[in-house]
């Protein structure tokens, strides 16, 4: 475990668990500054609650939060150096955009010209210097969400914390939010636990990626890493589009139907296994040598084409160029390789994440 | 004869309004007149002019009951309301067992008839009654005046109207979203500052018609104060009463209705204001 | 749209004329039912209103079988009003039906106070009664009757008198000097009741007045009499703060009655039927007693009269003739714990020595508008002292 002094955020052996069960258990998380980590996971994971204990919303029943080496954990949330932007109802109704903004700076004292220069330089930030004498209730969603997010960085917390902002926005929204996300980040260098259900969102705008399953760490790693090499078939069915197989082990290679090739995991058991293999890893051929399957359907997405194939009792999905695509037909017989394949002991199905499908 | 659909509608419109209007008419408006009209007759018969408003305003024993009655009034809103908000404040905020029984009982008093628990306090609070005996078994045997006198006729009000403002201030705050109080305490706002920035201003209506309604209960009030009020001075409720039947003055008594009345409307037209606004 | 609304709207009225319907229908037929049994004797039936507290409902309930059973051919309809419902509406209501000329009215008998027969009378709507009519008038002091100019029968009475606790006052005052001189020596120890709620409240305030008066002014309603009641009302401001809790006057009779019951003071000035019938009923404690001082508290008798208008005078006379017989006053007395009508020699000896302590002569005030007057000073200057 990594605890240098120098960072920013840190969880220490964190339980907390509910009457019902939810919760996390026994987690530990270091984070530096200026990074920007995301909590990813399906609903129940414990995500949010790792955040709420962050920014003090939660008493957590055991382990530690350090921020810059100090434990926070006796601070109420109006003491913490944190800030939260919440999933809705973020503004308050009864003061204006400028009222809003200027709450937090007003508590601290800080002098009128300056609580001024400071609410203008935030609102100029993202981009909605003109709606600081609106009410909150004129703005659209994502100008609400930009006002919140405007008014938590004016507090300049040592950690920034999102409790989904997103995730009530429409798609189209949510992506172009993302990247003005980033770009603060990148120009404020600011601390950033972000919580998201959304593995996109999750790959897209962080350093580093927080797999949480079950009130547990999965996998801890820069989203490059999540995607290429998926420590377990948890996270490589949750990350991105995936196809399993069973497949069998001798220690040197894995068979799979007709194919057999080298095995990539050394600490695999022998016997059975699961393969996981992404969509644009399988390789399509007319020539027989691979798994022998039928296309069932060719959908062209703009740039590239998804293709289905049967495969037994399975079907398969294959990204091809659209090139490719065009000589394809249903019906067609085909042979399926592998560019790149996951391997992973074999579990009882129900263990693996349910099919995410992206949301855009 | 032809009549088009819009006319039809307009007529149908009104027989459905007329109803409740006749209801409003001669339930509210055409007493309020009558009394407004009886109210400047002198009370010898003799012609209109506002002589009955004169004495109330000028005969002492009058001009102390209607000072009375306001002191009573204002000072029994202010404490169920500060009673009543941080009733609700704690039952909105507040967790664990105590929460969850308060939460089921509190309400419990407005189920009580007003005579019946004139008589539970006056048994509870009296001179002999249960608190002063209990009082006495631990030493102390001066016990405070209470029933027969202001303090009495305060404590039944908060009695009667506590219960009811807390049900309502418990509704408004519970309109109050979680995450407008969090993200407050997130941006540093410390109990007093989360009350009065956030919980006041967001169930600002709902305060007024708490105001209203516990206003207008207590001035009109009339079985507590005959019971446990003092002989005086007394609350108009009581006095009028007396006026009406014992002294049969019911010009006098008139005037007072009316004085009353304008005291509620005054009530009434700030909330009327407050529902107005928007936002 | 339009149609479906009109559809319901018919739908409605058709179910409000339904019940309507019924409405009617059920009450004939009760009618006629209750007219079917009575069909063997011709009867008439008279209304008698009274009201008061509830012991004088069942009083009524229990005279009126008896009067049905001697006279099977009256029947007795008992219009009982609480006090404080509505009694004062059906004096009211006679008051009206005179002015408007009516011929007739449902009210054949109304229980009232001497207040009652001086309003009715301005107006002329009590009808005079004589010894051909009743006969039993003849059992009556002849002098109450004069007073009443014949117009009503008095047919009950009580009178305020002192409750006190026997344990803690064993030698009671007997004169009205002595009491105010108790009072005084035991502060905090003696209550009445706000004097415009109640009748015991009322008379100890008139009484300490007008003794001081000369006696006949007790039946003056001369305005210029209320000059003269300064005395009185500077010894009561000077007994409050000797009062129950240094000036609390309790409101109805039943407050003092409850603070003697409770033992918060030793003495009230209360009505002499109220105080037996509740230490008969253990409401009060054995230990109470009662007696009159002297010169005596005020009471007065409960009056009957006969509406002018009243088209079954002769079966309302004969109600009035049997509650003046011996048998329905011993029943009167021993009901009501009050005085009977009639005169005392004409009751049981048992029952003589069972009232001695309170059947002593008692006084009656009769100042008409003077009582509000009182009332109203007595607030100014007593209570808000």
């Amino acid at each position: 475990m990594n605890t240098t002094v120098e960072s920013q955020l840190s969880i220490r052996n964190l339980s907390k668990v509910f009457k019902t069960g939810d919760g996390v258990r026994n987690i530990s998380l270091d984070i530096a500054k200026g990074e920007m980590v995301t909590l990813l996971g399906p609903s129940g994971c414990g995500k949010t609650t790792v955040l709420r204990s962050i920014g003090g919303f939660l008493e957590p029943d055991h382990g530690d939060i350090l921020i810059r080496g100090n434990s926070v954990l006796n601070l109420p949330p109006e003491k913490r150096p944190t800030a939260m932007v919440f999933q809705s109802y973020n503004l308050w109704p009864h003061m204006t955009v400028y009222e809003n903004l200027a709450f937090g700076l007003k508590i601290r004292k800080y002098k009128k010209p300056d609580i001024e220069r400071e609410v203008t330089a935030a609102l100029e930030l993202v981009q909605l210097s003109s709606a600081a004498s609106k009410n909150p209730t004129q703005l659209s969603g994502g100008q609400q969400q930009r006002v919140a997010l405007a008014r938590a960085l004016l507090l300049k917390p040592d950690v920034l914390l999102l409790d989904e902002p997103f995730s009530a926005l429409d798609a189209k929204l949510r992506m172009e939010m993302r990247e003005e996300l980033r770009d603060i980040q990148t120009l404020t260098e600011m601390t950033m636990v972000f919580v998201t259900h959304d593995q996109e969102e999750a790959l897209s705008i962080s350093d580093r990626i927080v797999v949480m399953h079950g009130g547990q760490i999965e996998q801890l790693s820069t989203p490059q890493e999540i995607y290429d090499a998926p420590q377990s078939s948890f996270v490589a069915s949750f990350i991105g589009r995936i196809n399993v197989l069973k497949g069998v082990s001798d220690g040197q290679h894995i068979t799979v139907g007709e194919l057999r090739v080298p095995n990539p995991n050394v600490a695999l058991p022998i016997g059975d296994c699961i393969v996981a293999v992404r969509p644009e890893d399988i390789y399509l051929s007319t020539q027989a040598g691979g798994l022998e399957g039928q296309i069932r359907q060719v959908m062209v997405l703009g740039h590239y084409a998804e293709i289905s194939v049967n495969y037994k009792e399975e079907t398969l999905k294959v990204f091809v160029p659209r090139e490719q695509a065009a000589t394809l037909h249903p019906g067609q017989s085909i042979s399926l390789m592998f560019h790149k394949m996951n391997v992973f002991p074999a579990i009882s199905v129900s263990e693996v994440a349910p099919r995410q499908e992206a949301h855009a | 004869m032809m009549m088009n659909a819009s006319v039809k509608k307009g007529i149908l419109g009104l027989a459905l309004v007329i109803p409740s209007f006749l209801i409003l008419f001669f339930v509210v408006i055409v007493p309020i007149v009558y009394a407004i009209r009886e109210s400047l007759i002198d009370e010898n018969g003799s012609g209109f002019g506002l002589a009955n408003y004169i004495r109330l305003f000028t005969e002492p024993t009058m001009r102390k009951n209607i000072i009375y009655t306001l002191n009573v009034t204002i000072v029994s809103t202010l404490l169920s309301l500060v009673i009543s908000y941080s009733l609700a404040v704690y039952l909105r905020f507040g967790h664990g067992w105590v929460v969850k029984w308060i939460n089921r009982l509190y309400f419990i008093p407005m189920f009580v008839p007003g005579v019946i628990a004139t008589y539970g306090l006056i048994t509870m609070y009296g001179n002999h009654g249960w608190l002063s005996r209990l009082l006495l078994l631990i030493g102390i045997d001066t016990f405070p005046k209470i029933i027969y006198d202001y303090n009495g006729l305060v404590l039944a009000n908060l009695w009667f109207n506590i219960p009811f403002a807390t049900m309502l201030l418990s509704s408004a705050l519970a309109a109050v979203p979680n995450s407008v109080i969090e993200s407050a305490r997130d941006a540093g706002a410390n109990i007093g500052q989360l009350f009065f920035r956030f919980v006041l201003p967001l169930s600002y209506k709902t305060m007024w018609v708490a105001i209203t309604f516990i206003f207008m209960g207590v001035i009109g009030s009339f079985t507590a104060p005959f019971l446990i009020g003092a002989n005086s001075p007394q609350v108009l409720g009581v006095a009028m009463q007396q006026v009406f039947s014992n002294y049969q003055e019911t010009h006098t008594a008139s005037a007072m209705a009316v004085l009353m009345f304008l005291l509620c409307s005054v009530m009434g037209y700030f909330y009327i204001r407050t529902m107005g606004k928007e936002g | 749209m339009f149609n479906k609304a009109k559809m319901s709207m018919l739908l409605i009225l058709g179910l409000c004329l339904a019940m309507g319907l019924a409405g009617c229908g059920g009450k004939s037929a009760t009618e006629a039912a209750s007219a079917s049994s009575n069909s063997s004797t011709p009867s008439t039936e008279i209304s008698l209103y009274t009201g008061g507290s509830l012991n004088v409902k069942e009083l009524w309930e229990t005279l009126i079988p008896a009067f049905e059973q001697a006279n099977p051919t009256i029947k007795v309809k008992l219009v009982y009003l609480p006090s404080g419902t509505g009694g004062q509406s059906a004096l009211d209501r006679l008051l009206a039906a005179k002015q408007s000329g009516q011929a007739n009215v449902d009210v054949d008998l109304y229980e009232g106070s001497l207040d009652d027969i001086s309003k009715g009378n301005k107006n002329g709507i009590w009808a005079k009664l004589d010894t051909t009519g009743v006969p039993n008038l003849n059992n009556i002091d002849a002098s109450v009757l004069k007073q009443v100019d014949d117009m009503a029968v008095p047919y009950r009475a009580s009178s305020v008198v002192l409750a006190y606790n026997s344990q803690n006052v064993p030698n009671p005052p007997k004169t009205a000097d002595e009491l105010y001189d108790w009072i005084r020596q035991h502060p905090g120890k003696f209550a009445y009741n706000d004097p415009s709620t109640g009748g015991a409240g009322s008379s100890f305030v008139t009484t300490a007045i007008y003794n001081f008066l000369p006696a006949e002014d007790m039946n003056s309603s001369d305005p210029a009499i209320a000059q003269k009641w300064d005395q009185g009302f500077n010894l009561l401001k000077e007994l409050g703060p000797s009062m129950y809790q240094q000036g609390v006057y309790p409101k109805k009779n039943q407050g003092t009655l409850d603070l003697l019951a409770n033992g918060e003071v030793d003495m009230v000035p209360a009505w002499s039927d109220m105080a037996l019938e509740q230490t008969s009923k253990q409401l009060l404690p054995d230990t109470t007693k009662l007696t009159q001082i002297s010169p005596a508290f005020t009471g007065g008798p409960s009056y009957l009269m006969v509406p002018e208008m009243s088209t079954k005078k002769e079966a309302a006379q004969k109600l009035l003739d049997y509650v003046l017989t011996p048998e329905a006053q011993t029943i009167v007395v021993n009901k009501m714990y009050g005085y009977p009508g009639i005169k005392w020699d004409l009751m049981s000896k048992e029952l003589q020595d069972k009232f001695a302590s309170v059947s002593a002569s008692y006084r009656q005030f009769n100042g008409g508008d003077l009582q509000q007057e009182i009332y109203k000073r007595w607030q100014t200057d007593v209570a808000g002292q």
